[in-house]
């Protein structure tokens, strides 16, 4: 029998074990994570973030962060309005809702970014934005699903807290009378918790307007080429205006799919300041107010023949994606998954998020 | 704020800096002396990712000041392998084993490892994994770590191959 040539094709790599590329420069100190680059005449970005849950903004006072020793900027929304971007859900579409890199009027979660501080040290970016003066008029925070079902819509002009919804709650006759005539009927309702993603490297974006058309980023991400679509269309600006660098990444966890609200006000901050800034998340920050997924409940109804067959299922499902969902239309993808593995003669369903 | 001098041993070479009093060793090796080996995961002592050892005990760098290390012996990863790159048992261990994935919290779990291996320290397997309880890991599920864990426990780590290449 010939020994199988181990140089050529996939008998290459089949059952062996094979040596990670990257591991001799993570395991020298040697990785490149955002937080360890250093660009000439960078500056640091600290937020100030909003310590409740819901309210409207009565005013912000900025005017002792100014005066601290190595701050260059201290920016509100009607900042960074003077550089439009239009802040996309994972799918590249519009939201409903206009979403804004800081709080534009009124805040929606503990934590929303509020006011942006760049300053030459961290340290001191975080001391200018402790003195950030900001007062609210405190309104009932919504939290749960129960309570988004009956508040007021927390976006002012929504007739809803639902972002979006597909199918029908109520069961169509066809497929009540097939539940209905089935030898088992079951009903279970099922609560699944929020999960937290925490990747051990914390969110964090290096931003740097190199020419009116050519931004850098280096940013901590899933996919380079992604974020890279999702800026340019979020900007108006051309694929080829933006280049990311995203050597090494310290996991991610579905959160860093594309920049959300602080790493595009980052972004819009340094297109306007001219300045490269870095913001690199804290533990803190990001226990706080790094986007979470899929707190859930579903009431599945499923029908039973004498045999133990699937006669007929229906599915209410309702997701907290929070105040600004990243992509709301996703709590759609869970009915594929429902009864993937089974033959299921009929399925309805409600998705609401 | 006021500036503190220091004098230390970094990976081998004395260095002199001026810190502020407030300034933790973990930013001081990151942004003064280059050392992005070391990372903050938490800043709060919880993670482990910002391990280093200080005359040869490891030390959460996030906890410690840099005006407490005047005077000291410090070691981050990058003072780990040989001068000709030849890895360190706990690196060599941490390869042959996948103990590692994104390699964000690696640097801190090597250092961990070194203080307790290293010189006349002959930590159990038992006890290098009770040490892993000041880690955390989101990536690996902490077996490729308990594999190197056991090699250096039983002096099984390949001699010298798959140095840092
Ligand atoms: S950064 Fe020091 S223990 Fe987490
Ligand atoms: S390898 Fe990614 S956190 Fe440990």
């Amino acid at each position: 029998m010939n020994a199988p040539n181990s140089s050529l094709g996939a008998t290459r790599w089949i059952g062996q074990r094979v040596p990670r590329k990257e591991d001799p420069r993570l395991l020298t100190g040697r990785g490149q994570f955002v937080d360890d680059i250093v660009l000439p005449g960078m500056l640091h970005v600290a937020f100030a973030r909003s310590p409740i849950a819901r309210g409207r903004i009565v005013s912000i006072d900025t005017a002792a962060a100014r005066e601290m020793p190595g701050v260059h900027g201290v920016l509100t929304m009607a900042d960074l309005a003077a550089r439009p971007i239009t802040m996309l859900s994972f799918f590249f579409t519009e939201a409903e809702i206009p979403i804004t890199p800081l709080a534009d009027g009124h805040v929606s979660y503990a934590g929303e970014p509020v006011v942006l501080v760049a300053a030459e040290t961290r340290a001191q970016a975080e001391d200018a934005a402790s003195l950030v003066e900001i007062a609210y008029e405190e309104l009932d925070p919504v939290v749960t699903i129960a309570q988004a079902r009956t508040a007021g819509p927390i976006h002012p002009g929504m007739d809803s807290n639902v972002a979006a919804e597909i199918g029908d709650e109520e069961i169509e006759d066809e497929l009540e009378d097939t539940l209905a005539g089935s030898a088992l009927r079951l009903s279970h309702r099922i609560v699944h918790q929020r999960i937290s993603q925490s990747p051990m490297e914390t969110r964090g974006v290096l931003a740097s307007r190199d020419g009116p058309e050519e931004l850098q980023l280096w940013i901590t991400c899933q996919s380079p080429h992604l974020v890279a679509r999702w800026v340019s269309l979020a900007l108006g600006l051309p694929d080829s205006a933006i280049r990311v660098v995203a050597k090494d990444v310290g996991g991610a966890f579905g959160l860093k799919n594309h920049p959300w609200k602080e790493e595009c006000a980052v972004i819009v901050a340094a297109l306007l300041m001219g300045k490269p800034l870095k913001w690199i998340e804290d533990r803190y920050e990001a226990l706080t107010a790094s986007n979470q997924a899929r707190e859930a409940e579903m009431t599945l109804q499923a029908g039973f023949d004498a045999e133990g067959r699937l006669t007929g299922s229906h599915g209410i499902y309702d997701c907290n994606n929070g105040a600004f969902p990243q992509g709301a239309d996703s709590n759609i993808a869970v009915h594929m998954f429902v009864w993937a593995a089974y033959k299921q003669p009929a399925y309805a369903f409600v998705s609401r998020g | 704020m006021s500036k503190h001098a220091i004098d230390l041993t970094l990976n081998g070479q004395r260095r002199s800096a001026g810190v502020e009093a407030r300034t933790s060793l973990a930013d001081y090796l990151r942004l003064d002396a280059g050392c992005t080996g070391v990372h903050l995961g938490c800043e709060h002592g919880v993670c482990g990712a910002c391990t280093v050892t200080v005359d040869g005990r490891a030390v959460r760098s996030c906890l410690m000041l840099a005006v407490q290390a005047d005077g000291c012996a410090v070691t981050t990863v990058e003072g780990l392998a040989a001068p000709d790159g030849t890895f360190h048992p706990v690196q060599q261990a941490m390869r042959e084993a996948h103990g590692l994935q994104c390699g964000f919290c690696t640097p801190g779990v090597l250092m961990t490892f070194a203080a307790l291996t290293g010189g006349e320290a002959r930590a159990s397997e038992e006890e290098l994994v009770s040490a892993m309880s000041g880690h955390v890991c989101r990536c690996t599920g902490y077996q490729g770590i308990r594999r190197a864990a056991r090699a250096l426990a039983e002096g099984t780590v390949g001699a010298g191959a798959g140095a840092a290449e």
